[in-house]
């Protein structure tokens, strides 16, 4: 019986912790988007095509972290509105800025993206889910790797 | 007066964030910067005169951002968000959000005032020439 509760309990915990890393996911998507379409000045190449493979990586990660909820058997939360109430990534302001204000705004947002990924591992790991355990490592490390060449970029605008 | 009566209050979160941020920047800079990074700490954790503070960050910037930009990025952005730029009654024209003042560069806040107080006059023409606008740094509430 308590087994039982213990179960439901980790799974809520994985499922939640998944709903959160699936509307960070998105709500970055959004941001990268953004900047692909506004970055300006000297860089705006390099730049462009950089956040283009971003979106495009984080628009298939997405589509993974929604299908892995209704493998577990919950319904994906979809819907602009919803996905933004469920997110702790801000918004950029449109209007003129530094392209290093672009770089620096995916930096913090990728950094809530480690810790919701973070979250989700422990959650998986407590409830024994290898499986969504595996997604999340493998987004801890994707946003990692793109902090690293997002900071070593920073570096030498 | 027991530890707990005399124990300060704990810092706003974005005020510890901030001074958590000027803390990170001691062991990448040059010891001659840090008696304005220490100062830049004790007015984010503790202190009250926001126009100092504003004018601490500002001249830090000017000297560190070429090679720390993220960290002066995050700096600004707490700032923005928690601080405000306030006229005098007398004065009806709307001010620029400080974020956007910020953007310009400013190396202190004698000359963002200066440029805020030359706007002001372009649009306030009623103002007399030699009026002197009260301009002050407060935390948004």
């Amino acid at each position: 019986m308590s087994t039982t509760t213990a179960t439901k309990t980790t799974s809520d915990a994985v499922a939640k912790s998944l709903a959160t890393l699936l509307a960070d996911s998105y709500a970055l998507m959004g941001q990268t988007h953004l900047a692909h379409w506004n970055v300006e000045g000297p860089a705006f190449f390099q730049l462009h095509v950089a956040f283009q493979a971003q979106y495009e990586e984080l628009f298939t990660a997405i589509d993974e972290i929604a299908e892995r909820l209704r493998a577990l058997d919950v319904y994906a939360p979809g819907g602009l509105t919803t996905l933004a109430k469920g997110s702790a990534i801000t918004e950029q302001t449109v209007g003129p800025a530094p392209a290093k204000d672009f770089v620096a705004h995916l930096i913090e947002s990728h950094e809530i993206l480690v810790g919701s990924a973070l979250e989700l591992r422990k959650a998986s790991e407590a409830a024994g889910d290898l499986e969504t355990q595996d997604l999340a490592i493998k987004r801890v490390q994707t946003h990692e790797k793109t902090l690293w060449m997002l900071k070593s970029f920073l570096k030498n605008l | 007066m027991n530890d707990a009566a005399s124990a300060a209050p704990a810092p706003a979160p974005w005020r510890a964030q901030a001074a958590r941020v000027v803390e990170e920047l001691f062991p990448a800079t040059p010891p001659e910067t840090w008696n304005d990074l220490l100062d830049l700490r004790a007015h984010l954790l503790a202190g009250q005169d926001w126009n100092a503070a504003l004018d601490l960050f500002l001249r830090c910037r000017e000297r560190l951002e070429a090679g720390h930009y993220l960290p002066f990025y995050r700096l600004r952005r707490l700032l923005t968000a928690s601080l405000r730029l306030e006229a005098g009654e007398e004065t009806a024209a709307p001010l620029r959000p400080l974020a956007e003042l910020l953007n310009r560069h400013p190396a202190s806040l004698a000359d963002l005032k200066r440029a805020v107080r030359r706007e002001i006059f372009e649009h306030a023409l009623e103002l007399p020439r030699n009026a002197r606008v009260p301009l002050h740094v407060v935390e948004r509430l």
